[in-house]
């Protein structure tokens, strides 16, 4: 079965090379004047990503466990400096912005509460908000 | 009382670079967008290609970017857009060829809606088991591209059968008169890693949307349709699918 | 022309695995970070208390079962990224395949860690 791909020749207009749009990445994260679902599409593509890199620096960072008591503690105190902390941060509002939105995607994507998907994304985020708030406040108190 | 307003249209003619040209026009603010690119046609620039029939948002050829939305021009107002003094950026639509200026070929995407088999003549009266307001829904596609236009799985992805051929599929499947062998094509298209599922719920193609279409709705309920009935086969139930239809 | 893949079994089948490891995981992240990092004094667990807490065999079995419904999230969710740039018949079939295999190496490493760090504090 074949879509169709577009055409280096028109046609609809013999003789004339049509200039082709290529494939525009940048349309994935332009969400300005665009519908707030549009927001939250971007919201899932850039905090997904962040977490699947997060994932996998995660992973390496926890081998420093293979290297025993010495080699985690030393690992542990570089993650209580502010720009660590900081950062802890980030990959919390990546974690419940993802979450609470992905929840959405699951419900409206499975065709369910699909004509309250703008509402639901508010109420979710509002949630998210006020968690994020709660957990930087107990990161930089901790 | 007339506003001065400045529009900046994307130039393309095949052969020469893409520019950005400037032009201002004094334009009554009810007047329409559409008539504003009219009068930089008629008195300044006779090259400016654009496309333009009904003018009353029933036929969708006029269909453009303004200011990064994807909108009919023939039926928004400058003042609902705009400033007196202000600009108006005006491209073609995105995800299409740009043939000149701001016509785009929608060659590609009239083949994707054939791949629906939406018929041109539909038989009279409502269809039986169905409410008069949906017999309706996708009847309103006008086939104007926007939805097209503003999907961001669409800008990066021509395999994507994208909202509107899906929104037709949508009105396909549900339909008594479509042979069972049709039907089952167009299911097994959209019922595919190209089809859903490229889906992302970005939902802008129901807010662009100038005719009430609604199709992200439609692909979410496609959707309920393809999870319910995979969810069944897996606890050993009946398939639940429109007549004519076998989720293989 | 481009040649659709006909993936229309796993269209849906890998969605609903999408969206269920994603609700399991609201659960499942959420204990881990809790447990991680809002729970011992200082926030993250120092060696010791990482082995005190990975002494429980049920603790081990929820954190392999957390690391296995992560990767499978992550990878479907990477797949279906790359897959919206939009790629021909054989090359999405060569993405699913290298992230399985990526996916593999993750999950397989992470049970070593886990079943290492259970052994040291036996």
């Amino acid at each position: 079965m074949t879509t169709p791909d577009y055409p280096s020749e028109s046609k609809a207009y013999p003789g004339q090379k049509p200039r082709p749009r290529g494939r525009d990445v940048s349309r994935w994260f332009l969400p300005f004047k665009r519908d707030v679902s549009y927001w939250g599409f971007v919201l899932n593509r850039v905090a997904g990503l962040g977490l699947v890199l997060y994932l996998l620096l995660h992973m390496v960072a926890l081998s420093q466990l293979l290297g025993g008591e010495a080699g985690w503690d030393r690992f542990i105190d570089l993650t209580t400096s502010p720009v660590f902390l900081t950062l802890d941060v980030i990959l919390l509002a990546g974690i419940i912005g993802h979450g609470l939105n992905g929840l959405r995607v699951a419900l409206v994507g499975s065709g369910l509460l699909v004509k309250w998907q703008r509402q639901l994304f508010y109420v979710l985020m509002t949630i998210a908000v006020v968690l994020l708030i709660i957990g930087g406040i107990l990161i930089f108190t901790a | 009382m007339t506003w001065t307003v400045t529009y900046e249209i994307a130039r393309y003619k095949p052969g020469e670079p893409p520019r950005t040209d400037t032009f201002k026009v004094e334009i009554e603010p009810h007047r329409t967008v559409l008539d504003g690119i009219e009068m930089i046609w008629a008195y300044q620039d006779r090259t400016l290609t654009f496309r333009h029939a009904c003018h009353h948002a029933s036929c969708g050829s006029c269909a453009f970017v303004v200011n990064g939305v994807e909108v009919l021009p023939c039926i928004v107002e400058i003042q609902s857009v705009v400033e007196n003094g202000g600009t108006l950026r005006c491209e073609p639509l995105y995800s299409f060829p740009v043939v000149s200026d701001l016509v785009v070929d929608m060659g590609p995407f009239f083949e994707k809606m054939r791949m629906m088999e939406m018929p041109i003549i539909t038989p009279t009266g409502p269809l039986p088991q169905q409410p008069a307001d949906d017999y309706n829904r996708f009847e309103n596609c006008i086939e104007c591209g926007m939805c097209m236009s503003a999907c961001p799985v669409v800008a990066t992805d021509p395999n994507y059968l994208g909202p509107a051929p899906l929104a037709a599929a949508h009105r396909i499947i549900q339909r008594p008169d479509i042979p069972e062998e049709t039907k089952q094509r167009i299911w097994e298209l959209v019922d595919s890693d190209n089809g859903l599922w490229r889906c992302h719920v970005a939902m802008e193609c129901t807010a662009v949307c100038p005719s009430d279409v609604d199709p992200g709705g439609k692909i979410m309920d496609l959707r309920r349709l393809a999870t319910a009935n995979r969810i069944r086969k897996l606890l050993g139930l009946k398939p639940k699918l429109p007549v004519g239809v076998e989720d293989a | 022309m481009r040649e659709v893949t006909n993936t229309q079994k796993r269209g849906t089948l890998t969605w609903i695995g999408q969206a269920v490891s994603g609700v399991l995981l609201l659960g499942l992240l959420g204990l881990h970070m809790i447990a991680h990092h809002f729970i011992v004094e200082g926030g993250l667990r120092n060696y010791q208390q990482v082995l005190d807490y990975v002494g429980n065999p049920v603790i081990v079995a929820i954190e392999i079962v957390f690391l296995i419904v992560v990767t499978f999230h992550a990878m479907v969710g990477l797949r279906s990224v790359i897959l919206d740039i939009g790629l021909m018949a054989k090359q999405e079939k060569t993405v699913t395949r290298v992230l399985t295999v990526l996916g593999l190496v993750i999950v397989v490493y992470g049970i070593f860690l886990a079943l290492t760090l259970f052994s040291r504090a036996a």
